[in-house]
């Protein structure tokens, strides 16, 4: 399984037990402000639905948040990685930004660098 | 001490989740209002408890969902890349044994195939070069 995937799920199960919650506290204000038991049942309901869909929203924004900042630049460093070790030296990271994926881009620049030098010596011979 | 200087993934996703969560919490808000109203709830009290609940349902969300969400990106996805981070930087500084032991089938352990394949080529390299 993805790692999309997998986190995909559990922010969902999370966001129907926070509908689920949402319909309680809907059900408990309606009491509050005096509207008769069987009423409030009846109301809570289908809104407690409508909020559970528009749940589906932020699950899919964080699944896309994931996708974007984190998932796709480290597929972008694997493609590159298979490069460099199929012989491709001059296959470049083009990442750069001020954060974990950012500082292992640069690390792994840096190691690109010193590999291009052993190959140059090896070459020479 | 220094980890803390530098940005983090974590900030931006989480900055965005929170503005997210705040709307959400507007939104129940205004739908617990039009509820209350529908019943014949008088509109200053209506008002009254639907901020409130919204304000409540907020504060959850942020020690529930939010945060676990925080931990689940920390824990699944960046302590994995700080690992391979540092192993990249030991395989520059020559230790070239340095292999990745990460298990699973996602993403980040297909980075770390792809890295150990290329070690065992620089591996490989190295001992031509003596």
């Amino acid at each position: 399984m993805t790692l999309l995937n997998k986190i995909t799920l559990i922010v969902f199960a999370g966001a129907v037990a926070g509908a689920l919650l949402t319909g309680v506290v809907l059900y408990l204000i309606l009491i509050l402000a005096g509207v008769e038991g069987r009423e409030a049942m009846r109301t809570t309901v289908p809104y407690t639905v409508l909020i559970g869909f528009s749940f589906i929203v932020p699950v899919f924004m964080i699944r896309w948040l994931i996708e974007k900042f984190i998932l796709s630049k480290v597929k972008h460093m694997s493609e590159v990685i298979n490069r460099i070790s199929k012989g491709e030296i001059e296959a470049k990271v083009d990442i750069r930004s001020d954060d974990e994926i950012g500082r292992m881009a640069e690390a792994f620049e840096r190691m690109r660098m010193s590999l291009k030098l052993l190959m140059s010596k090896v070459g020479g011979r | 001490m220094e980890e803390k200087k530098q940005g983090t993934i974590l900030t931006k996703i989480m900055l965005i989740v929170i503005t997210g969560s705040v709307m959400g919490a507007v939104f129940v808000g205004v739908l617990f209002y039009l509820a209350l109203l529908r019943h014949g709830v008088d509109p200053s009290t209506a008002l009254k408890y639907s901020v409130a609940s919204a304000v409540f349902m907020e504060f959850t969300w942020l020690i529930g969902p939010i945060l676990g969400i925080k931990v689940m990106i920390e824990r699944m996805i960046l302590s994995k890349i700080r690992y391979m981070t540092e192993l990249m930087n030991k395989v520059s500084m020559g230790e070239i044994d340095a292999s990745p032991q990460i298990e699973g089938n996602d993403e980040i352990a297909e980075l770390a195939d792809a890295f150990e394949r290329m070690r065992l080529s620089i591996k490989a390299l190295y001992r031509r070069v003596g």
